[in-house]
């Protein structure tokens, strides 16, 4: 699959990620069990496609986010564009084979986006402490599904002639 | 190699300029709230389709689990009850859901009434995605005659305000969200003071005079002085007050009336001039002198 091929279907996955996110979940789920799948896939990107079109699909993941809050424009694009960056950078040294190793990478990727997310609300909504635990618990909920998801968008977004090519960028998803 | 860091340094600095529009955004939209308006009625929009079938599809398979839960018990009493009592469960839910839909509707009518408001009843058909922001996605919008401020309430009390309103969805800043604000009033003693969202089901006080009386299980109205939100609507409850603290104001708690994870219908309030928006013009509030009229919009658009 060429690059931009990959980033529609990326696009597409990010969209009905954010409405599994944003209604199915939330009928089911109270808040503290609800998964950022944003960031599972944003973390997934990261790791599998180190392209222009990969930070491009990152930021769109991030601006769908901020438009369905309909607050304010950029904290999470600018905290999905972050997490993507620093992931292609450190992609060489990750070695993310095991799903523990998996789950801790998505786990710090949300607590990092939190932490993006939260600073720049703060300019303009004030301190609001009481969502720690919200974000931790979304942080580990996020971790439990990585194992699960990761194969599942290997299958969707990454072919089989670029998983047979090795590699980090295709170990991280062979969990 | 070569390529390898080149490809490299292709992606690091496509992220740096990304980044750095993201921040650039930020700054923009929160000068600039129409940007942000347009930008989410577009996707809640392009949504909207999924989530009503979603919502409406969700009733059936409440039901059916309501159903199975049902029989189960039924099942270990006798098997041969079994399809029987399926199929008079099935019709009891559907019964229950009528009911249920009914008794909101009735309850709605019945605050319509009381006091005097008038406006259109909307379906929630999603909610934020992530945990920061305390908003919801309702199936009316600008064809409805929804427009952005409007306040939203519920039979039982405050709900918030539009924050973006497409054709057929309206984004909706829940009272509990930080970025919220409320002219509120207790019942009793007519303490006044803001009410700032506090995280998923709590708000704050803010302002309130260290010599105003506030006790716990106080009710706190909205005052309707902030032209956004009709007067006299429950917000909540006085959870928690703290008068002993130093500085100027007390420290308190308010537990909203609204349980805002189980909302599947609210109303938009109506103008007396019609329009199904703020109460009074947002752009009167300027005619206003501040003391009076505090700024009870979304902290965003203080700048603006």
């Amino acid at each position: 699959m060429n690059g931009w091929k990959k980033a529609g279907v990326a696009i597409v996955l990010a969209l009905f990620v954010l409405l599994v996110q944003g209604t199915l979940l939330r009928s089911f789920l109270p808040g503290f069990l609800i998964p950022n799948l944003m960031i599972v896939l944003v973390t997934f990107i990261a790791l599998n496609d180190d392209s222009v079109s990969g930070a491009l699909v990152a930021f769109f993941c991030g601006l769908l986010l901020d438009l369905n809050s309909g607050l304010l424009l950029g904290p999470w694009s600018a905290a999905c564009i972050l997490i993507f960056g620093v992931l292609t950078t450190l992609q060489q040294r990750l070695f993310v084979e095991s799903a523990l190793a998996l789950a801790v990478v998505v786990s710090v990727a949300s607590l990092a986006a939190s932490a993006v997310v939260g600073l720049l609300l703060w300019q303009f909504t004030g301190p609001e402490a009481r969502i720690i635990p919200l974000i931790l618990s979304e942080a580990l909920m996020s971790a439990l599904v990585s194992p699960i998801l990761f194969p599942i968008l290997r299958r969707w977004l990454v072919s089989r002639r670029e998983a047979g090519l090795g590699g980090n960028r295709f170990r991280a998803a062979r969990t | 190699m070569g390529s390898g860091v080149n490809n490299r340094t292709r992606v690091a600095g496509a992220s740096l300029l990304l980044f750095s529009i993201s921040l650039f955004l930020t700054a923009y939209s929160a000068r600039n709230p129409a940007l942000v308006s347009v930008g989410s009625g577009a996707v809640a929009e392009l949504l909207s389709p999924v989530q009503r079938a979603w919502r409406w599809g969700f009733s059936g398979v409440a039901g059916v689990w309501n159903s199975y839960v049902a029989v189960w018990g039924a099942r270990q009493e006798s098997q041969q009850l079994k399809e029987r009592l399926a199929a008079l469960e099935q019709q009891n839910i559907k019964l229950q859901e009528l009911q249920h839909e009914n008794k909101q509707l009735s309850s709605l009518l019945q605050l319509k009434q009381e006091s005097e408001l008038s406006g259109i009843v909307a379906r929630v058909i999603g909610y934020d995605a992530s945990q920061w922001v305390q908003s919801l996605t309702i199936d009316r919008g600008t064809s409805d005659g929804v427009v952005i401020g409007a306040a939203v309430v519920e039979h039982n009390g405050l709900v918030g305000q539009v924050i973006a309103a497409a054709p057929n969805t309206a984004k909706i800043l829940l009272i509990t969200d930080p970025a919220s604000g409320v002219d509120g009033i207790i019942q009793d003693t007519r303490a006044r003071g803001i009410v700032e969202g506090a995280g998923p089901s709590q708000c704050r006080w803010r302002f309130v005079v260290r010599e105003d009386e506030v006790r716990v299980g106080d009710r706190v109205l909205t005052s309707g002085m902030d032209g956004i939100y009709p007067r006299g609507v429950i917000v909540g409850t006085i959870d928690a007050a703290d008068s002993k603290r130093s500085g100027l104001f007390q420290a308190i708690e308010i537990k909203p009336e609204v349980d805002f994870a189980s909302l599947e219908q609210v109303f938009v309030v109506r103008r007396s001039d019609g329009v199904v928006g703020p109460v009074r013009p947002l752009n009167q509030n300027s005619a206003v002198s501040g003391a009076d009229q505090p700024n009870t919009a979304p902290k965003k658009k203080r700048g603006s």
